[in-house]
C-alpha cells in the first residue's frame, strides 16, 4: 500500500503530513513554531497545558495542536489575536499560582514558563498575578535533587517521564483541582517508592520545581553555563551527556542528557549524578614516587627518568617479556592504541591485556569461532524496537546497563516485545518476563542445550537459514540427539515446562534477540556458553536481521574500544593476529621498528601468576584496579608485592596504586579529548569540558612521552591525529575520523571514509563466511559446593556503583545512598543459618573470607549467595575462584563454593 | 493488626484487571470500612499497579479512606439547602463539642468528623449522617441530644 499523502494549509502555506500526525508534529516538522509547555516529543501527548492551541477552520473552539490528529485539507492558523488571548489567559492562570521570584530562581533564563510569560503577558498584568500562592506540606529532598512544590505548574511531565521513559511508576498526581501535585504517595519519599534516582524527571521539569542539588553550587546563572556534549564514562551503553560547567569556578555543576543520541532523554544515576569524583580532593595532581615506603611528589622529568631507567634495566637483564602492560577499558581509544604501541613497538612484548579478560574474553573467543567477529551483532535501537522476543540470560540489565534496561522495559510495556529471562536471581526484568527460569549458576550450557534440543525435536528450526548460511549443523544435531532433555533440565534445576515454553517462544518469534553479559562469560565454560548461544541463534535463523542476534553487553565505557585497538595479547589493532607474518610486516613498516614479537603474550591472570613466580618483573598499569577487580585477590596482592617495579597511571591512589613505585596522574574524561566505542560498536566523541588542575597530563600525552623515551619518535598534536593513525592500520576503523564522528558517531566496521558504518553484523554473510555450529556438552564448574563449603557464591553489580568503586564511592550522594555491601541470601538458607536481614556475616571460601552485611530475600535461588564487587571493605574477589576457561583464559568469577557464618 | 485479609475473591470478580481499580478499591472499602495499607500492597502486586498510581486514584476520590473508621462517623452535609439553613453553624458546634476538626479522628477512636458536598436529602436540611443514618432539621439542640445519646450508648 502506498503511503497516503495528506496535506493541510498552515498560515497560507501547504504542508504535507503523515497519516498519524497531530497538528503539532506536522507543523513543527515544517519549521513553524508552536509554543508548548507540557509536550515532549519522546512522550505521548497529554493536552494538559493548552498553550499549543491553534485555530482550525470549521472547529468551533481553538484546538490543542498536540493531541488533535490532522484532518485532510484542514486550514489552520497558528497565531492570531484570538490565539494570543487564549494562551495569555492560560499562562496567567499558571503564574497566579507560581512564585514570581525569577530573579533568584535557578531556572532563570532557561525556564519555559518564564519565556512564555515574556512573550504573552504584558508588564501591566504582573501586579494582578501576585495573588495567593498555594502551599503544601509535601516535600522531597534526596541525595540528588529537590522537589520544590511551590514552583510546580502541574504539567505532569515528571509523572509521564517516570511512566513512559523510566517505567518506574514512582510518581502520580495527588489530590485534585488546585491542590494536585506529583507525589510518591502514602507520605513516602521517592526512594521508598522505588525511585532509582535517574533524574529524568528533573531533566524534563520546565520550571524550577524539580532541581538537581548540584546546580545550587554554581556561582553562575543557568544561561551562563558552558555546555559540552560528551560520552558517559561509566558503562558500555555510551550515553551522550551534556556537561554544564560553571566557567567562574571551572567546575561541573550539572549534567543532562543529549537527546539526539542512542539514550535520548534517559540517563541513569551514575551518568547524571556520578561526576563529582572529577573534582575530588583525592585526585592526584603530580607524579608520585615511592621513597622509603612513602609516596613523595616529584616532577614529570624525575618520574619518567626513573621509569626509563628501571624498565631498561629489566629489559637488558631478562628481556622485554619480563615486562607487562595493563591497558584500560576506561581510557580512550587513542590512549589504548598508544599503550599497545608502547608495549609492542617500543618495549617489544605482547604482554598486554586489560580487564576485558575478566568480562568478555569468552565472548570474543566464542563469537569469533562461530561468526567471525566478537562483538555485539545488533544495535541497541533495533533490539528495543524490532525484537518480538528478547532472551536475556546472565545480564542484570537494569542494574548494569540501566538505559538499555529501561528501553527493554518500555518495549515490553508498549506490547512490542516479550521477554524470556534466565538468571539465578529474580532480577527486576524477571517481573516483566513472559517466562522466567532460575537456573543453577554454572549450568547455562545445559539450559541452552535443552532449549536447542526441544527446538530441533519439535522441528522449530529454520532449515533454509541453516542450509544457506551455516555449517556443521549435522554434527550439532547428532550430538543433541544423544542427550536427554529431562536430565539437562535437572542439571540446570529448572522446570521442563518452562524450558519448553521459552524455547518455543524464542523459536517461533519472527525476530528474537539474545542479550547476555557476565552471567554467561565469567565461567570456566565461558566460551562454551557463548558458543551455545550462537548455536541457539543460528538454528532459529536469528542472526543478521533487525531485532535478532547475539548481543553481549559490554561492561566498561570503552572495553569494546580497548579490545578493538589491540589491548589484547594476541592481536594488533583491529583483531589482526600477532602470529601472522603479514601483519607483523605491516606494523613493522608502519611503526618504523625492526622487530615485533610474533608470539602471543600473557593474559591478565597469567601476568599475575608469572609475577608471583618472578618471571614478570615490571608492570605498567593504566586505569585498572586488579587488587579489587581480579579473582583471588590475595594472590594478586602477593604478585604485586613481588614485582620489582610497578607503574600505575590513575586518577586516585587506588588499592592497586598503593603497591606502585611510581604513580602518574592521569586526566578524567572531562579534562581531555578522545573517543570511546560503546557496546554496539559505536565510536563516539569524548570532549574536554573543564581545564585540568595541577600538573596532570592527558593519558595520551603521558604515553607519547613514554614512546619517545623508548625510541619511537612520534609527536601528536591532538588525539584526532592519533585516530587518523589508527584509521590507517585498523581496517574496521578505516573510515573513522573526528570530523565524521561529530553527530552520532559511527558503528564499526567502517572501512572507508564514505562508508556509513554497520549497525547490524553478518547481514548477508557471516564475517567468517559461514556461521559455524559447535558441539558443546555440559561441564561442571571448577568448584562445586560440598559439605565444607555448601553454598554457591555468585557476583554481580549494583546500579549505583561502578566496578571497583574508585569513582562512585567518591560521589557524595551515591556513597550516601549505598555506603556498604549488602550481600543476598535465600530465605530458606538464612533460616537454617539463623540469619536475618541486617546481620553481619562472614562469607568464606577456600581462598579468603570477608565480613559483610546480609539481606535475606526470596529473589535469590536457594543455595546461592550474591555479592557485588564494588566494596573494598567487603571485597567479593577475596573469595572468587581464579580457575580459567581454557580457551579464553577468563576466570570463573560467577561460581565458587562458600560457607556463611553469623558473626 | 492481626487480620487475615482475603482480597483474592474481590480481585477475581474483576478478573485481576487493573482497569477495574476503582471498583476494586470500593469493594475493599465496603468489606473493611477503609483501605488497609497491607491490602493495597497486596493488590498492587496482584494487578500490577504501583502503589503510587493507586495513591493518585485514592487521593482523587474523597470517598476512599485510609484510616479505620471511628466508632461513630459523623458527616455534616454542606450542600446548598443545608448551607442556607445552618450547616456551617452546626459543623462549628460539633467541632467545638468534640474538639475535632472536619477530616479528623478523635484520639480514642470514638469519633470521626467529615463534611460532604450534598447527600441529596435537601428536604431535611440541614442534615447530619451518623454511621450511615440520616438525621434531619438539625439545630444546636438536636445535635446536643444526638451526641449525648451516643455518649450514653457508650456507658451501657
Amino acid at each position: 500500500m502506498s503511503e497516503e499523502k495528506i496535506s493541510i494549509i498552515v498560515d497560507g502555506q501547504k504542508i504535507l503530513c503523515k497519516k498519524d500526525d497531530t497538528y503539532l508534529s506536522a507543523i513543527t516538522r515544517a519549521g513553524i513554531e508552536i509554543p508548548t509547555l507540557c509536550h515532549m516529543e519522546e512522550l505521548k501527548p497529554s493536552g494538559a497545558c493548552r498553550i499549543c492551541v491553534i485555530e482550525v477552520e470549521g472547529a468551533p473552539n481553538l484546538v490543542a495542536a498536540c493531541v488533535t490528529p490532522v484532518r485532510p485539507n484542514a486550514v489552520v492558523t497558528t497565531y492570531n489575536e484570538r490565539i494570543h488571548r487564549a494562551r495569555q489567559t492560560n499562562i496567567e492562570l499558571l503564574l497566579r499560582s507560581h512564585p514570581l521570584n525569577c530573579i533568584v530562581c535557578n531556572k532563570n533564563g532557561v525556564c519555559t514558563l518564564q519565556k512564555l510569560a515574556y512573550q504573552y503577558v504584558p508588564k501591566s498584568r504582573l501586579s494582578k498575578l501576585e495573588g495567593k500562592k498555594p502551599t503544601t506540606d509535601l516535600a522531597e529532598v534526596n541525595e540528588f535533587f529537590v522537589l520544590n512544590y511551590s514552583a510546580c505548574i502541574r504539567c505532569q511531565l515528571c509523572v509521564r517521564v517516570a511512566d513512559e521513559i523510566q517505567v518506574c511508576n514512582v510518581l502520580s498526581m495527588q489530590d485534585r483541582g488546585f491542590d494536585i501535585y506529583p507525589s510518591a504517595g502514602f507520605g513516602r519519599s521517592f526512594e521508598e517508592a522505588g525511585c532509582v534516582a535517574c533524574g529524568n524527571c528533573v531533566e524534563v521539569c520546565p520550571v524550577g520545581a524539580l532541581v538537581s542539588k548540584s546546580i545550587k553550587t554554581t556561582k553562575s546563572r543557568s544561561y551562563e553555563l558552558k555546555k559540552t556534549v560528551t560520552t558517559c564514562t561509566y558503562c558500555g551503553v555510551g550515553c551522550q551527556l551534556e556537561i554544564l560547567v560553571d566557567p567562574k569556578q571551572n567546575k561541573i555543576v550539572n549534567v543532562q542528557s543529549h537527546r539526539d543520541s542512542i539514550n535520548g532523554l534517559s540517563l541513569c544515576v551514575k551518568g547524571r549524578y556520578g561526576w563529582n569524583y572529577v573534582h575530588h580532593q583525592d585526585r592526584i595532581n603530580t607524579p608520585l614516587i615511592k621513597k622509603d615506603g612513602k609516596f613523595v611528589e616529584s616532577s614529570w622529568e624525575e618520574a619518567f627518568d626513573l621509569i626509563e631507567k628501571q624498565f631498561k634495566k629489566i629489559i637488558s637483564e631478562s628481556g622485554p617479556d619480563s615486562l607487562a602492560f595493563l591497558t584500560s577499558a576506561k581510557c580512550t581509544n587513542e590512549e589504548n592504541y598508544l599503550m599497545q604501541k608502547l608495549s609492542r613497538a617500543a618495549i617489544g612484548t605482547n604482554n598486554i591485556d586489560h580487564c576485558a579478560r575478566l568480562c568478555h574474553a569468552s565472548t570474543v573467543t566464542g563469537l569469533v569461532k562461530a561468526f567471525g567477529s566478537g562483538a555485539m551483532t545488533n544495535s541497541i535501537s533495533d533490539l528495543t524496537n524490532d525484537a518480538e522476543v528478547i532472551f536475556i540470560i546472565g545480564s542484570n540489565t537494569t542494574e548494569a546497563h540501566p538505559v538499555i534496561g529501561t528501553k527493554i522495559k518500555q518495549a515490553v510495556k508498549n506490547g512490542k516485545t516479550k521477554l524470556i529471562v534466565a538468571d539465578p536471581r529474580k532480577i527486576e526484568l524477571s517481573d516483566y518476563a513472559e517466562v522466567y527460569m532460575s537456573q543453577r549458576p554454572g549450568s547455562d550450557v545445559a539450559l541452552i542445550n535443552a532449549m536447542i534440543k526441544y527446538i530441533i525435536d519439535e522441528g522449530l528450526y529454520d532449515e533454509a537459514f541453516i542450509k544457506q548460511r551455516t555449517e556443521d549443523f549435522e554434527k550439532l544435531k547428532e550430538n543433541i540427539s544423544k542427550i536427554d532433555f529431562s536430565s539437562l533440565c535437572k542439571i540446570a534445576n529448572v522446570e521442563e515446562e518452562e524450558v519448553k515454553k521459552a524455547a518455543s517462544l524464542y523459536a517461533t518469534a519472527k525476530t528474537a534477540a539474545i542479550i547476555y553479559a557476565m552471567g554467561i562469560t565469567q565461567h570456566t565454560t565461558g566460551t562454551d556458553n557463548v558458543l551455545s548461544l550462537a548455536n541457539l541463534a543460528m538454528i532459529t535463523g536469528n542472526v543478521g536481521k533487525p531485532g535478532t542476534g547475539v548481543n553481549p553487553l559490554r561492561g566498561q565505557n570503552n572495553v569494546q574500544g580497548a579490545c578493538d585497538l589491540g589491548g589484547l595479547p594476541d592481536v594488533f589493532p583491529g583483531y589482526q593476529k600477532v602470529t601472522n607474518e603479514e601483519n607483523i610486516k605491516k606494523f613493522k613498516d608502519f611503526w618504523g621498528v625492526d622487530k615485533l614479537d610474533n608470539k602471543e603474550g600473557l593474559t591478565v591472570v597469567e601476568i599475575m601468576n608469572e609475577a608471583h613466580k618472578g618471571n614478570i618483573r615490571g608492570i605498567y598499569i593504566m586505569g585498572e584496579n586488579p587488587v579489587i577487580s581480579d579473582p583471588n585477590v590475595n594472590h594478586v596482592r602477593e604478585a604485586l608485592e613481588k614485582v620489582e617495579f610497578l607503574v600505575v597511571q590513575d586518577l586516585f591512589i587506588t588499592e592497586t596504586a598503593k603497591y606502585a613505585d611510581v604513580i602518574l596522574p592521569g586526566q578524567s574524561f572531562a579534562e581531555k579529548d578522545g573517543t570511546y566505542t560503546n557496546t554496539e560498536r559505536r565510536v563516539q566523541r569524548v570532549r574536554k569540558a573543564i581545564e585540568t588542575e595541577g600538573s596532570r597530563l592527558p593519558d595520551w600525552k603521558i604515553l607519547e612521552i613514554m614512546l619517545n623515551r623508548f625510541g619511537i619518535e612520534k609527536h601528536y598534536n591532538s588525539p584526532s591525529e592519533i585516530m587518523d593513525e589508527i584509521a590507517q592500520v585498523t581496517p574496521i576503523y578505516g573510515g573513522i575520523s573526528y570530523e565524521r564522528l561529530e553527530n552520532r558517531g559511527l558503528q564499526w566496521p567502517c572501512p572507508s571514509s564514505d562508508h556509513p558504518g554497520t549497525p547490524i553484523l553478518h547481514k548477508d554473510k557471516f564475517s567468517r563466511g559461514k556461521g559455524k555450529f559447535h558441539t558443546i556438552n555440559y561441564l561442571d564448574p571448577d568448584e562445586l559446593p560440598d559439605d565444607e563449603y555448601p553454598l554457591i557464591l555468585t557476583t554481580g553489580r549494583n546500579l549505583f556503583h561502578f566496578h571497583t568503586g574508585e569513582m562512585t564511592h567518591r560521589v557524595a550522594g551515591i556513597h550516601q545512598r549505598k555506603p556498604i555491601e549488602k550481600s543476598e541470601i535465600n530465605v530458606k538458607d538464612a533460616k537454617k543459618l539463623g540469619i536475618k536481614t541486617g546481620d553481619k556475616v562472614i562469607i568464606e571460601s577456600r581462598r579468603g573470607k570477608v565480613l559483610t552485611e546480609v539481606k535475606v530475600t526470596d529473589r535469590i535461588k536457594e543455595g546461592v549467595v550474591f555479592m557485588t564487587f564494588h566494596f573494598k571493605d567487603s571485597a567479593a574477589n577475596l573469595l572468587t575462584n581464579d580457575a580459567l576457561d581454557p580457551l579464553s583464559k577468563i576466570p570463573e568469577l560467577k561460581v565458587c563454593a562458600v560457607k556463611v557464618t553469623k558473626k | 493488626m492481626n487480620v487475615d485479609f482475603d482480597i483474592d475473591s474481590i480481585l477475581a470478580r474483576y478478573n485481576f484487571d487493573s482497569s477495574a481499580l476503582i471498583q476494586i478499591l470500593s469493594d475493599v472499602q465496603d468489606k473493611y470500612g477503609y483501605l488497609p495499607r497491607e491490602v493495597l500492597e497486596d493488590i498492587s502486586q496482584k494487578i500490577e499497579v504501583s502503589l503510587s498510581k493507586m495513591w493518585g486514584v485514592i487521593s482523587f476520590y474523597a470517598l476512599f479512606k485510609l484510616k479505620p473508621p471511628a466508632k461513630y462517623n459523623i458527616t455534616v452535609c454542606q450542600g446548598t439547602a443545608c448551607h442556607v439553613s445552618g450547616a456551617k453553624r452546626n459543623l462549628e458546634y460539633i467541632e467545638s463539642k468534640l474538639n475535632l476538626k472536619a477530616g479528623e479522628h478523635s484520639p480514642d477512636g470514638k469519633y470521626s468528623l467529615e463534611t460532604v458536598a450534598c447527600i441529596g436529602s435537601c428536604a431535611l436540611a440541614p442534615t447530619i449522617v451518623i454511621n450511615g443514618k440520616v438525621y434531619g432539621r438539625n439545630t444546636v439542640k438536636t445535635i446536643d441530644k444526638l451526641l449525648s445519646r451516643l455518649e450514653e450508648g457508650e456507658k451501657k
